[in-house]
């Protein structure tokens, strides 16, 4: 896998997590 | 392989946009700033991403039960007046106007983006998640370039990274102008491990930044430097960071890198610098011919614009210069709104520059004062410094209109009307009562 790649996967998976993260933690905070 | 793991996750991020607006605002962010389409290869290389996460957020909140008024305070004043300014000079001006339109719709397309983000933000949360897209896009495109350049010992050079859409000097702005909400993350951040990655992070943006060979970002990467030294608490502890990061990029810098900063002291043998003169003084020309309105958005770069002033060029001769040759962009942000909206646009544009940074202190002083909590003066100070990096670096790029600089404005903004704001009327409201009562 080329940094590239491995760049584009890092942030298709944060963004996925932080995505993932924020929508519960709203919930959870009501 | 790119695309089909994109297409898969992309329902999700949809379906997130459209159940919370704030939710949609980071992804519309994220497609804004970064040009994800230019990381696709295939079929999803077309996705209209952008309209796509757009539209997801205006319906979320159009159907959704919070809706919050939107408060014109005097940054989102200033900021609708410059957009009317803006749209005015489109109008009467002459540039060709299928670049024109295409520029205005841009500015447009960033001027809903901002309305609809001063309405919908309105918690720590939303801001932080704002700020983790941010950083989790230009962070994760820097640390890539930075990486290549360690793994190369300084060989690799940035000419402009994919993803970003511009050249190498406006990729290393960017890159700068997110390093310090960086390090509010980072101090926001309990977990060791996600505050060791994000330490590697910062590090790695500074080689990112280093690898882009620009100058205007060295001057901006040695203001934020001297301001963590100088603000830090821990000072022995930053001075030895700095000590470390400056050792190590010493070693690491080719010796074409010194000699291109060099060029600073040089200025006028250099001819990427002599370039950049006589783009000012076309703006300068454009301006006095068009001193309101100007001569609409990017008229220096137009072909018969540049060929008509071209004839005038003798007017500022006082200047020197060589004589202008083909057509630069505008080269700084400053001369490019002088260009694009003249003497008067360009002062409400430095008015709204000055009011944000002014407010910015006094937003401090008053989560200070009634105790708002302490990741409110932190990311206001964070603000401050992207603010004067964003503007000491863009003053040798195009980039008076781009997505950072307003969401710079937004938290702002949101932080004044939505945070400080209701507690200090709270405050305010005991105080009074506690009078009545006294009395």
């Amino acid at each position: 896998m080329d940094i590239e790649t491995f760049t584009f996967m890092m942030i298709i998976i944060s963004v996925t997590y932080l995505c993932w993260w924020a929508f519960k933690t709203e919930d959870s905070e009501k | 392989m790119r695309d089909l793991l994109f297409t898969v996750i992309l329902p999700f991020y949809l379906y997130v946009s459209v159940k919370k607006p704030w939710i949609g605002l980071g992804f519309w962010l994220w497609t804004s700033c970064i040009k994800v389409n230019m990381l696709l290869y295939g079929f999803a290389s077309s996705f209209q991403l952008n309209r796509a996460f757009a539209l997801a957020t205006i319906f979320s909140y159009i159907v959704g039960d919070n809706k919050n008024k939107f408060k014109v305070d005097s940054i989102n004043f200033l900021f609708i007046l410059y957009f009317i300014w803006v749209t005015i000079s489109v109008i009467l001006s002459d540039v060709a106007p299928n670049s024109l339109n295409f520029r205005w719709e841009n500015f447009f397309k960033m001027f809903v983006f901002y309305i609809m983000a001063c309405k919908i933000l309105s918690k720590k949360i939303h801001l932080d998640f704002m700020l983790w897209m941010l950083i989790i896009s230009y962070g994760a495109l820097g640390c890539g370039e930075g990486l290549k350049y360690i793994i190369s010992g300084g060989g690799h050079t940035v000419y402009g990274i994919n993803g970003i859409n511009g050249d190498n000097n406006f990729a290393a702005v960017m890159l700068l102008t997110t390093l310090p909400l960086t390090s509010y993350i980072l101090g926001q951040t309990k977990t060791k491990i996600l505050k060791t990655g994000l330490m590697g992070v910062v590090l790695l943006l500074v080689a990112g930044i280093l690898a882009t060979n620009s100058r205007g970002a060295f001057m901006g990467l040695s203001i934020l430097g001297i301001y963590f030294f100088i603000k830090s608490e821990r000072k022995f502890l930053v001075f030895f960071v700095l000590v470390f990061i400056i050792t190590v990029a010493y070693n690491l810098l080719p010796d074409s890198w010194f000699e291109r900063m060099n060029t600073i002291e040089n200025a006028e043998e250099d001819g990427s610098f002599m370039s950049r003169v006589i783009s000012w003084k076309m703006s300068i020309l454009i301006a006095m011919d068009n001193p309101i309105f100007g001569g609409g958005l990017r008229a220096v770069e137009d072909y018969y614009t540049w060929h008509h002033y071209k004839a005038d060029f003798g007017l500022l001769s006082f200047i020197p210069s060589p004589p202008p040759g083909g057509i630069y962009a505008a080269h700084s942000m400053f001369f490019q709104v002088l260009g694009d909206v003249g003497f008067v646009g360009l002062a409400i544009y430095l008015c709204l520059l000055a009011t944000v940074f002014f407010k910015i202190g006094s937003l401090i002083r008053k989560a200070k004062k009634y105790q708002v909590g302490d990741w409110v003066v932190h990311l206001l100070k964070m603000i401050q410094v992207s603010l004067v990096v964003y503007c000491a670096s863009g003053a040798l790029i195009s980039a008076a209109h781009t997505e950072l600089l307003f969401f710079l404005f937004i938290i702002v903004h949101v932080i004044g009307e939505k945070i400080i704001y209701p507690v200090e009327k709270y405050e305010k409201t005991i105080n009074n009562k506690g009078g009545d009562y006294a009395n």
